[in-house]
């Protein structure tokens, strides 16, 4: 009994996790979806990507921030949707951390296409740092509850929340 | 969790299912995107302000020139107008220009034609060429049917570094080389 309230909290716990940062992942990509003019000059103001990569980037990554996104909340094919957070934050930290290193100011483009304040980068690494923890905890889910995958079978676990 | 082999399988084709949905997803909003970009951008242009390129692109129809020009027309006495905010211009400006930030164009539009009367050039700047100000405000110019507008693409940064003359509450540093005064500003 004892263990099986655990699970129930591990599970719920996991359950807040994947529609907060299912929710997240959605609203960051709505802005870029909306105007992949602004997100390209975003990029290039990150000076890491060849020049041919930049476009091609500002279409796909917000396609897949609202996949992964959608994907988190609905629970289906969670895993996948899981690992793509997670390396996408990893990617979104090297990129930070690398131009933190070499001093250049630029616009993080995260959730809007304001100018960022000076010295924001040192809380957006911070910010992303803990959205990569939360992230691999719910990739490293035993089982996701009240998930599509449980209902189609692609996760162990007859109920919502399994007690086993 | 312990990770076997076929979580770690699972957990990686599902990836590729998400990131090839999400591929899907990226093109098919682009596609139909009031706003899309082609796959090609002009970012490594040799002199002027890079740029995502396509129908939409803050460039698009304008004519950028250099320091040399803009000088030129600054000795001709063209307008220059400032098109970062408020708060930049009052810091420091190009000598002459007037403060014409992109977002309050609409609201200026009457001064902005007053300024241009007599079918005066126009030379629009903004901070550098990683900014895209100068470029929107010309496209609205233009649109106004003011022709004679030219974008000074290196902007602020390129005309302090060239040192000639600004002024500003910043303070009006020594120009390295001082160049004719415009005739009117």
């Amino acid at each position: 009994m004892k263990h099986g309230g655990i699970r129930l909290l591990d599970q719920s716990m996991v359950l807040i996790l994947r529609l907060f940062l299912g929710g997240l992942f959605i609203f960051a990509s709505l802005h870029k979806l909306g105007d992949p003019v602004s997100f390209s000059r975003i990029i290039y103001g990150y000076k890491i990507l060849p020049p041919w990569a930049i476009n091609i980037l500002a279409i796909v990554l917000p396609g897949v921030e609202l996949i992964a996104g959608v994907l988190l909340i609905l629970g289906f094919l969670s895993r996948g949707a899981a690992l793509t957070t997670t390396l996408s934050l990893g990617v979104f930290i090297c990129a930070l951390g690398y131009n933190l290193a070499r001093g250049l100011e630029f616009d993080c483009g995260c959730f809007s296409f304001a100018h960022s304040p000076k010295g924001a980068a040192v809380d957006l690494l911070i910010r992303d740092l803990i959205l990569l923890a939360l992230s691999l905890r719910v990739l490293l889910a035993k089982r996701y509850a009240c998930s599509l995958d449980w209902l189609f079978g692609l996760e162990r676990g007859g109920k919502c929340f399994a007690r086993e | 969790m312990k990770v076997n082999n076929h979580t770690l399988v699972r957990t990686l084709c599902e990836t590729v299912v998400v990131l090839i949905i999400g591929l899907l997803a990226g093109f098919s909003n682009n596609a139909l995107s009031s706003r899309s970009i082609p796959l090609m951008g002009q970012w490594d242009k040799a002199y002027g302000v890079p740029s995502p390129g396509g129908m939409h692109d803050p460039t698009r129809g304008n004519i950028e020139i250099g320091l040399g020009e803009a000088l030129r027309l600054f000795n001709e006495g063209a307008v220059f107008l400032d098109s970062r905010p408020d708060e930049s211009y009052a810091e420091r400006h190009i000598r002459g220009a007037r403060s014409v930030p992109e977002k309050q164009l609409a609201a200026r539009m009457e001064e902005v034609l007053t300024m241009l009367e007599g079918d005066k050039k126009a030379v629009v700047y903004c901070q550098g060429m990683e900014c895209d100000e100068a470029h929107l405000l010309a496209r609205a110019l233009r649109e106004a049917c003011l022709n004679k507008t030219f974008v000074f693409a290196g902007g602020m940064k390129e005309w302090e570094a060239a040192g000639y003359p600004v002024e500003g509450a910043g303070g009006t540093p020594e120009p390295v080389e001082q160049p004719a005064a415009p005739s009117e500003s």
